[in-house]
């Protein structure tokens, strides 16, 4: 092995580790979003991160990392569709010559589990009405959408990688384009039963499970040490070697700044230091700082997270006061937080920095220049423009043809017993094994004619249930 | 004094306490959360392809304690405001006469308040 097979091996590695960060995520998304909505839409709502990441990863397979970063022209990749094994082991040869460090494979795992979070915040804001198909055509159809607009910015031949776009791992590919989405069928849903009175004052509904939303929101902080800093896709950058770690650094600093910034907003504006609002100000942060990670300084870092943590609690009560019911939070947190880390990018980057990433120049504090600043606002308006009247238009599409939104009882009744059959919670509502009422009580056994007439399925049916299954 | 308890579907809740406010202007209510059935005898669940029924629904208890003269306006508003229209499944509302309530604040019992008022 010669210094560029080493090389290749240990971006690999850096890239794989990664990946996985990212793929954790999800679970993040998981806890966030269950705890935020109420009980009886806990397992519906958890569980459909399984189910998106599901059918983002056999898309993107499909077709998606093909259109993203397949060889191609400037809008979309035109090769690279089913891609072959060849195709996955080889390190910067067709159909992905853009991976210049790391074999197919390896960028298939670390662009797909960006793809996958990028879905996930779709549903943050439609939480709670939609129906179960629609995570399905739904999910198919904005995986396109995103790998066409990851193609824009993040491939060598994308038109707005071309004019300098700086978006260092996806405030506006990943975290802006979901919340679009999300905007469009939070819109095209309507709010929740009993969101808004009759007076359009909005009514609180409050999340479930305070502590699921910590813990979804630290899991979320650990998974970007894998997003931002495995955005290098390398262990060496430019002149710079583990470069990745200073990515982690900047990425952190917001983080942080984020929760402070939230939470003293909360307390200030709202008069209350509101715990989900000092989460919502973290994930703002991390969405902002996702864009500028590898271009700012440190005291950069913290004043976007700082601002995040503003634009968290205000566009969450903004969001709401126009009527638009986001359970979650998404389009405040990803969307207009997305929105700020772009522009700060444009703000705040270092001339050094970009020139050794070789994308885009210093930004408006360094050189004066509003050319960084013009370019991300152009990006903004080309994927605002684009991603939310894609997806508007084919969940229009969806609620005239079929209906996108449960019935009213569903709904009432919660998404995890009408939708799926079982309780979030069960324990409370189902005879307990061996208790009464079951086959095993010895009050049942033998004694048929003796079983209440109220009742007499549960029983047997419960029981069996309850047989080991494998 | 006479309680007042009802069982009620938990998106009534608020609806039905608003309603006795409203119509009779009585104000206290103890809510506890309750799960039980009637004749609609629970739910249809499904757990790894098998499908089971569970006895009990989610609802909620609500007592009021009430002035005697206040009994039949209560329960009225009650029933109208937890009628849901589903064929089964709204709960039931029942008054018991109780002695000596009290309120710890004062150690005064009710009945006899109202008659010194």
């Amino acid at each position: 092995m010669n210094t560029t097979d080493l090389l290749i091996a240990a971006n690999t590695v850096w890239v794989v580790v990664a990946a996985v960060l990212v793929m954790f995520m999800q679970a993040g998304f998981a806890l966030l979003e269950a705890g935020l909505t109420r009980m009886k839409n806990a397992a519906h709502i958890a569980g459909k991160n399984v189910l998106i990441f599901g059918i983002a990863s056999l898309v993107y397979w499909a077709v998606g990392f093909g259109l993203a970063f397949g060889d191609g022209n400037s809008v979309i990749g035109t090769h690279g569709f089913f891609p072959s094994v060849d195709a996955m082991l080889a390190v910067g040869k067709a159909p992905f010559t853009f991976f210049t460090g790391i074999p197919g494979a390896a960028a298939y795992l670390f662009e797909v589990v960006f793809a996958g979070v990028s879905l996930a915040i779709v549903w943050g804001a439609m939480a709670e009405r939609a129906k179960l198909w629609v995570y399905f055509a739904f999910g198919v159809v904005f995986t396109l959408i995103y790998s066409v607009v990851s193609h824009w910015v993040w491939d060598s031949s994308g038109w707005l990688f071309g004019l300098g776009m700086q978006d260092f791992a996806g405030s506006t590919v990943v975290h802006y384009q979901g919340a679009l989405a999300a905007l469009a069928g939070a819109l095209l849903l309507g709010p929740r039963i009993g969101k808004f009175g009759k007076d359009g004052r909005a009514n609180p509904i409050p999340g479930h499970n305070m502590p699921y939303a910590v813990l979804g929101t630290l899991i979320l902080w650990f998974g970007w040490f894998g997003f931002n800093p495995g955005s290098t896709l390398a262990v060496v950058t430019g002149h710079r070697i583990g470069y990745f770690g200073y990515v982690a650094l900047t990425t952190n600093l917001a983080a942080a700044a984020g929760a402070i910034g939230g939470i003293v907003s909360a307390w200030t504006i709202l008069r209350k230091p509101d715990v989900s609002m000092m989460l919502n100000g973290v994930l703002a942060a991390l969405v902002a700082i996702t864009a500028a990670s590898g271009f700012v300084a440190p005291w950069a870092a913290i004043v976007i997270g700082l601002v995040s943590g503003l634009v968290a609690v205000v566009g969450v009560v903004f969001v709401e006061r126009i009527g638009i019911d986001d359970p979650i939070g998404a389009v405040a947190v990803h969307g207009m937080s997305g929105v700020w880390g772009t522009l700060a990018t444009g703000l705040f980057a270092v001339p050094a920095l970009a020139a050794n990433l070789s994308t885009g120049r210093g930004g408006l504090v360094y050189t004066g220049s509003f050319h960084q600043l013009g370019v991300q606002a152009v990006g903004l308006a080309a994927v605002g423009v684009f991603t939310f009247s894609a997806s508007f238009a084919s969940l229009w599409v969806m609620k005239a043809l079929w209906g996108i939104r449960v019935e009213p009882e569903t709904e009432t009744a919660g998404l995890d017993v009408s939708e799926h059959g079982m309780w979030g919670y069960p324990e409370f509502y189902i005879p307990v094994p061996g208790g009464y009422g079951t086959e095993s009580h010895g009050h049942l056994l033998g004694h048929v004619h003796g079983v209440p007439s109220l009742a007499p399925a549960p029983a047997v049916a419960t029981a069996s249930a309850l047989e080991p299954s494998g | 004094m006479t309680k007042v308890e009802a069982v009620v579907i938990r998106e009534r809740v608020e609806t039905v306490i608003d309603a006795v406010e409203h119509e009779t202007g009585h104000v206290g209510v103890t809510v506890t959360e309750a799960i039980g059935h009637g004749r609609q005898r629970g739910v249809t669940h499904e757990y790894r392809g098998r499908v089971f029924e569970s006895r009990f629904l989610p609802k909620a208890l609500l007592t009021f304690v009430v002035e005697d003269s206040l009994v039949d306006a209560v329960v009225g508003a009650i029933v109208d405001a937890a009628r849901s229209g589903n064929e089964s499944g709204d709960g039931l509302v029942w008054t018991t006469p109780v002695d000596n309530v009290t309120h710890h604040r004062t150690g005064t019992p009710l009945e006899r308040a109202a008659v010194e008022r």
